[in-house]
């Protein structure tokens, strides 16, 4: 990547080679609808079930357990409204957390609506949902809880496993958004008690407009999308097949990889830390330090300017990053993530999220942590806010 | 190889595919991102929105990107439905399974829905729909195009009938109609439409939504499509969508070779098989529906396979259920559902010859019958 840099990898990441070309012929000679009885119907079928297989297998699934969508928001929406509508006699209380993706949040709100109650768990001041609170807040009518497994914003990885055991415990369904970490962390759940959990291929090098939710066996769930009758009768609509294919080669490659890939982003993700904590004063890290933080996010709160003032300049210079989540960041609101780890307004506006990917090197870091300083530098220099 | 089954899915164009390469490979950025790379991605679905606006001849800000057709059709129903105090929808009886599916769900949430029969050729008959609005009916239903007979409905006449009704959400399902058939948009309120069916990419569709008419997001998220439809774009989908908007477009002036394509084979089968029976009405543009007496067309479908022609038994969605509720709705003979074959041209078919398809099928309608008869 020559002179550019992409240090937006939680946004969306660009499609691997051998993705690419796994996919290729699945456009141009096996083009066929899956639900077709011909051959060509059958070969897609094929490849949709082996694809099928290889994406349980990453995850420690059934295949039967992975069902398709179009995107993580998808399978977010999915997990949450249709368990609510097909468990609602058992109950009309959901938790989640304050911290989620507006998949989920914007879902519970919706579903606040149509009358069910939502709680939304505090978070403490390095993103992390307290056990103990979850297990205060379930109630008898409670049927789903909704953690993320690793946060967008701020790299905080929750510790599923315990909030998964509450859940067991107390018969609670527990739904996990695993957006920001499938392909990056490892994931059994052969061992997890977890029900239904959300990913997302254009996360970990596949393509966009695919995405799965793996649905536990047993689970009862309504389709939110109804029609022809694939996915089990739970997701209808023609399989897009060709990204079914890609998003099982990107995954199979990460897990292959995950290992290694990681150490070598932590690293990264440290340097980049340390560096900019160091040369850059009045600045903050947002998240935990070490192996409770997604070894490719760093985000920071630079204190008196504008983290989009910064994304412009970083952008000149041919570097990509982002002010918050994508997601958000066409919107004016400083980020829900930071202002529920206690950032005032202020200093959530001033802040940067810098995404690591198996592309960028030490060099790009070590251009990163040169450029940076200088920039912010300049920027204070025209605040306001800043008394130097 | 003859692929006659491109009501099912289109072979992807050329230049779809080199879109769709060129935008993973080029324009990957998260079109929400606020660099370059998300600039120039958004560009893409920019340019994407007008070619696909352009088609249906509607404002670019008027198209809603989906994951496809079903989708499209659950978006437009469900956020209609969602909203609303009334309780009546008129559909037909011939609607896509991802229609009538949704409908029989909220059939048991207590709504009242009229389901419009049809004659013997798919048409709806608009008296009955003036018969059948109500004060409170939130929304009419129909497609423009039947998927497995291919029957155009009279979306206009549906129009004009609904402007006496102000209220009521006109939706049309155009998957099959997208590229065949000029739309009358004018009282449209929302149209699905799905890119695989126009030698477009898989997993994308949009919905078009009338600018005077608002709705409510069923798939809330990152604020994406005006709010509508949450999730990240997919933006290779988007870009490979645009391009086969317009290349359907260019070729929708030449659409009747494919329809004298259709005309001639159906009328090559009935010489060569006097008692084959012609199910798709005279203006059907791509799907010629024929029944076979005593034969099972499954059989017959991989007997042509072997022949190297691809053929459908009904519409892919419904193929593998045994049951015909198209076939039923047009009054077809019970005896003749399982004998019935679905013919369906597309543009890779402009140098393939009806003769030859309706001699192939006519030997093995022949050899099948005698083997059963």
């Amino acid at each position: 990547m020559s002179d550019k840099i992409y240090l937006d990898h939680a946004a969306t990441t660009a499609v691997r080679q051998e993705v690419l070309d796994a996919m290729l012929p699945f456009f141009t000679e096996h083009f066929g609808n899956p639900m077709s009885v011909h051959s060509f119907g059958r070969e897609v079928t094929k490849a949709v079930e082996a694809s099928r297989e290889t994406i349980a297998n990453c995850l420690g699934a059934e295949p039967k357990e992975i069902m398709f969508t179009s995107s993580g928001t998808e399978a977010d929406n999915w997990a949450i409204r249709g368990f609510a509508q097909a468990n609602s006699k058992n109950g009309q209380h959901i938790i989640t957390s304050s911290i989620e993706h507006h998949a989920v949040l914007h879902t519970c709100e919706q579903l606040e609506k149509e009358g069910f109650e939502v709680t939304y768990l505090p978070v403490d001041s390095e993103g992390f949902v307290d056990p103990k609170n979850l297990e205060e807040a379930i109630r008898p009518d409670t049927i789903l809880v909704s953690i993320m497994h690793a946060n967008n914003e701020i790299g905080t990885i929750q510790p599923i496993e315990e909030l998964g055991t509450i859940c067991r415990d107390k018969k609670v369904a527990f739904h996990v958004d695993a957006v920001q970490s499938a392909g990056v962390l490892p994931i059994n759940l052969k061992e997890l008690p977890v029900d239904m959990l959300s990913l997302s291929a254009h996360k970990f090098y596949g393509p966009k407009g695919i995405a799965a939710l793996y649905v536990k066996k047993g689970t009862r769930i309504k389709p939110i999308i109804y029609g022809g009758g694939q996915e089990r009768g739970l997701r209808a609509g023609t399989h897009n097949h060709a990204a079914i294919v890609g998003m099982a080669k990107a995954l199979e490659l990460a897990i292959s990889e995950q290992e290694e890939y990681a150490k070598k982003i932590t690293d990264l993700r440290d340097m980049l830390i340390d560096g900019i904590l160091e040369k850059i004063p009045h600045t903050r890290l947002n998240g935990p330090r070490g192996d409770k933080r997604l070894p490719n996010n760093v985000n920071v709160s630079i204190q008196y300017i504008e983290g989009e003032g910064i994304l412009l300049h970083l952008d000149m210079l041919g570097i990509a990053a982002s002010s918050g989540s994508a997601c958000t960041s066409g919107s004016l609101d400083p980020s829900h993530v930071l202002l529920a780890i206690g950032l005032s307004h202020e200093i959530a506006h001033g802040s940067l999220r810098l995404s690591l990917g198996r592309e960028n090197t030490e060099e790009e870091i070590k251009r990163v942590l040169e450029v940076l300083p200088k920039i912010v530098k300049n920027l204070r220099a025209m605040s306001p806010l800043y008394q130097g | 190889m003859i692929y006659l089954d491109n009501s099912s899915t289109t072979r992807p164009h050329p230049l779809v595919i080199k879109a769709v390469v060129s935008a993973m490979e080029n324009t990957f950025g998260n079109p929400s991102s606020l660099h370059r790379l998300g600039l120039e991605a958004e560009k893409v679905v920019k340019e994407a929105r007008q070619e696909v606006a352009s088609l249906i001849s509607a404002l670019p800000e008027e198209i809603v990107f989906t994951s496809g057709g079903t989708e499209s059709n659950t978006l437009a129903i469900r956020s209609v439905l969602d909203n609303t105090e009334d309780r009546h929808v008129i559909t037909s009886s011939i609607e896509h399974p991802s229609v009538l599916s949704i409908l029989n769900d909220y059939e048991k949430k207590g709504y009242e829905i009229t389901y419009l029969p049809v004659d013997k050729k798919g048409h709806i008959d608009i008296n009955d729909l003036k018969d059948s609005l109500r004060k409170d009916t939130a929304l009419v239903t129909i497609m423009a195009v039947n998927n497995e007979i291919g029957s155009i409905e009279p979306i206009e006449e549906i129009g004009l009938i609904l402007k006496d009704y102000p209220k009521t959400y006109l939706h049309v399902d155009a998957v099959q109609a997208v590229g065949k058939i000029i739309l009358p948009l004018e009282r449209v309120d929302l149209l699905s439409m799905s890119a695989h069916k126009i030698n477009g990419p898989k997993g994308v569709g949009a919905l078009y939504v009338k600018k005077s008419r608002e709705l409510q997001s069923i798939m809330p998220g990152g604020g994406q499509e005006q709010g509508l439809r949450g999730g990240t774009e997919n933006v290779p989908g988007i870009a490979g969508f645009g391009v086969a908007a317009k290349v359907a477009q260019e070729k929708m002036k030449e659409i009747k070779i494919l329809k004298d394509k259709k005309d001639q084979l159906a009328k090559y089968l009935q010489e060569l098989l006097p008692d084959c029976q012609i199910n798709s009405p005279k203006e059907s543009i791509i799907v010629l529906s024929v029944s076979f007496p005593k034969i099972k067309a499954e059989v017959l479908l991989h007997a042509l396979e072997a022949e190297g022609i691809y053929v459908s038994t009904g519409s892919a969605c419904s193929s593998k259920k045994t049951k015909h509720p198209v076939l039923a709705a047009i009054g077809l003979k019970e005896d003749l559902h399982e004998g019935t074959i679905r013919f369906s041209w597309g543009w890779e078919n402009k140098e393939v010859d009806p003769k030859v398809v309706a001699e192939k099928v006519a030997k093995n309608v022949k050899e099948l019958q005698t083997l059963w008869g």
